[in-house]
């Protein structure tokens, strides 16, 4: 198994979960996310964020209408979809259960 | 001063500078084809362009109207390389199969011929293909130039690969030339190469440039050489190629330029319609004059030393031509095949001999070929003349058979192709074959005939002839103009001419 892979794959499903998370208070356009994600030091550059959307609407989870901008092309506004409203619910429990799965095992370990 | 470009990046216009125009086309060119296989890859290369469009806009103000190259280095810093930020599941990479291998070596990108047009000498086919295999150009140059004294196949070889290999068009597929992986970093390092390339000059200085190149070198020497070499094989094969289309040249020709039947003739009686023989006779001369004209033109060129302004149109010209030539060729091909789809045959038992204990074969004066032809030389060959309303096609085959009772029997096989089942039972059923019988002599005609209209079908005359156990055969002195092996005996066959042989068992002996 190559570490790389395994590094990219939790990425990329916590990266997920993040933008879920930001879009089940508000709708945001991308940029808006990606300041967010930013801030939290998810990610560094902007374009990992468009295939993520793409993959998260196509699946049904997220969905999006066009606003015009003042200061350039229109805007797409995500929002969760009702699927992915329930979808972030299951992700929350999924969430708490796996962190403190880890944080038990990873204790466990440190205190030997 | 520098020269700006307008580029429409999601529906902004935006001037920008031509070095930052290069730099962004690479960046985008690269993201497609990252997310050529990707599932939305679209969508995707949509929003970030849309993101790019909006970056830009905040870079420009009133006195900052063009976007220049640090605007789009900044630009490709937010957005990140594809390579950095798109996951190995979303890229075109052949993730899973390479996935096992590449831990041991360096990803070697997909290599894929194209023509080197940055080091051209004609078209980069040569330098194109050295690239793929990795090797100097020089050496599949001269095996080209090898070829071409070989009757001019190199050239045509060099026309084909030149309208199949295609041109890269951008750096990308330059990288792919080299089977480089297609990223940033070497597409900017391929980048700065085309930059400070002398080929891409700009057209005058190019030109100039090739001039003085070529001038003094040893290069020059042989361009010329082989120039002449083009003009020459031009020229010789359009002789040829009047000649066939236009004069009397003959298929089937002997020594002392005798034809018995013309290019012309023969394409009248294979072809259904006068129209499809047109056609044909269009094919060949569009095929064959394409190479020529391109040689004619390439080889002054190469000659001149002056660069023809209309190569391009040129070129494309005798590609259409030659296509064309093709198309129809393949057209008529088919639908003269389909002429030849049935076959037939029929069977006439002739004569039955049994007052007699050998009989004596032999092969009729011969009005038409016999003058111009000594049969021993056309052993081999079939001879077809066309007259106003039938066509004579020379030889029948005789076979020598063991008889199943104790009468000697002549029997003939017509055979013929046609379209259908019918129609070649017809065309065989028209075959008229004469054999003369004069007591125990019998005669075989030289040829048959089939209507002029029947057109050639594959129509052909088998003759058999059985003798009983025990009597005899003897073979005239022209029958070897159209003997055939018995079959699986090896030894008889020219000699037997002028020669008795009795049947014993199911072989032909010697008499005496």
């Amino acid at each position: 198994m190559k570490i790389e892979n395994t590094k990219q794959q939790m990425r990329k499903g916590i990266l997920e979960y993040c933008i879920l998370t930001i879009l089940s208070h508000n709708e945001a356009y991308p940029s808006e996310i990606i300041s967010e994600l930013k801030a939290s030091k998810m990610i560094v550059v902007e374009g990992t964020l468009y295939p993520l959307l793409t993959r998260l609407k196509n699946a049904g989870l997220l969905t999006y209408r066009w606003e015009e901008s003042v200061s350039g092309p229109p805007r797409k506004y995500y929002t969760l979809t009702e699927d992915g409203e329930s979808f972030l619910a299951d992700l929350d429990t999924t969430w708490e259960e796996l962190a403190a799965a880890v944080e038990t095992t990873r204790r466990k370990r440190l205190n030997k | 001063m520098k020269k700006t470009i307008s580029v429409n990046i999601s529906g902004f216009i935006f001037n920008i500078e031509e070095d930052a125009y290069d730099v962004m086309l690479d960046y985008l060119n690269t993201l497609k084809e990252h997310l050529k296989k990707t599932e939305g890859g679209e969508e995707i290369y949509a929003d970030i362009e849309s993101r790019i469009a909006e970056l830009f806009q905040e870079r420009l103000n009133e006195n900052k109207q063009v976007i220049n190259d640090v605007d789009t280095s900044e630009v490709i810093a937010i957005i990140g390389k594809p390579e950095e930020y798109l996951f190995e599941d979303e890229m075109e990479t052949e993730s899973e199969t390479e996935a096992t291998e590449s831990e041991e070596f360096e990803y070697e990108g997909e290599r894929r011929v194209f023509r080197d047009t940055d080091n051209s000498v004609i078209g980069g086919v040569c330098s194109g293909i050295a690239r793929y295999f990795d090797v100097d150009p020089i050496l599949i140059r001269l095996a080209f130039a090898l070829l071409f004294f070989g009757f001019g196949t190199g050239v045509l070889l060099y026309i084909i690969l030149w309208i199949i290999i295609p041109e890269p068009k951008n750096n990308a597929d330059r990288l792919r030339m080299h089977g480089k992986p297609i990223n940033m970093e070497n597409l900017k390092e391929q980048f700065q190469k085309v930059k400070g390339n002398p080929k891409r000059k700009k057209n005058a200085q190019k030109t100039a440039d090739f001039a003085r190149e070529v001038g003094g070198n040893f290069f020059g020497v042989f361009g010329k050489v082989l120039g002449f070499g083009m003009i020459f094989f031009a020229l010789f094969f359009s002789v040829i190629l009047i000649s066939i289309a236009f004069g009397n040249f003959g298929i089937f020709t002997d020594e002392d330029g005798y034809n018995s039947v013309t290019v012309m003739e023969f394409s009248n009686i294979v072809f259904q319609s006068s129209w499809i023989s047109f056609f044909a006779w269009l094919g060949i001369v569009f095929v064959s004059l394409a190479p020529i004209i391109g040689m004619l033109v390439w080889g002054v060129q190469l000659v001149s030393n002056v660069k023809n302004k209309f190569a391009k149109a040129t070129n494309w010209t005798l590609v259409s031509i030659f296509s064309v030539g093709w198309i129809i060729l393949v057209l008529v091909g088919i639908y003269t095949a389909r002429e030849f789809s049935d076959e037939a045959e029929y069977e006439e038992g002739l004569y039955n001999i049994s007052n007699t204990d050998i009989i004596y074969v032999d092969v009729l004066e011969d009005e038409y070929f016999s003058s111009h032809i000594d049969f021993e030389d056309f052993e081999v060959m079939e001879l077809i003349q066309v007259h106003d309303d039938f066509v004579l096609v020379g030889y029948p085959e005789l076979s020598i058979q063991a008889s199943p009772d104790t009468s000697y029997h002549v029997i003939t096989i017509y055979s013929s192709r046609g379209i259908t089942g019918k129609s070649a039972v017809r065309k065989a059923e028209n075959i008229i074959y004469d054999i003369e019988k004069k007591n125990n002599h019998i005669y075989f005609s030289p040829y048959y005939k089939f209507p002029k209209e029947d057109k050639f079908r594959g129509q052909t005359v088998e003759v058999i002839v059985q003798v009983p156990t025990g009597k005899k055969i003897s073979f005239g002195p022209n029958t070897s103009r159209i003997l055939n092996r018995l079959d699986g005996d090896r030894d008889l066959d020219y000699d037997r001419v002028n020669k008795t042989y009795e049947m014993r068992g199911k072989r032909l002996i010697l008499a005496d």
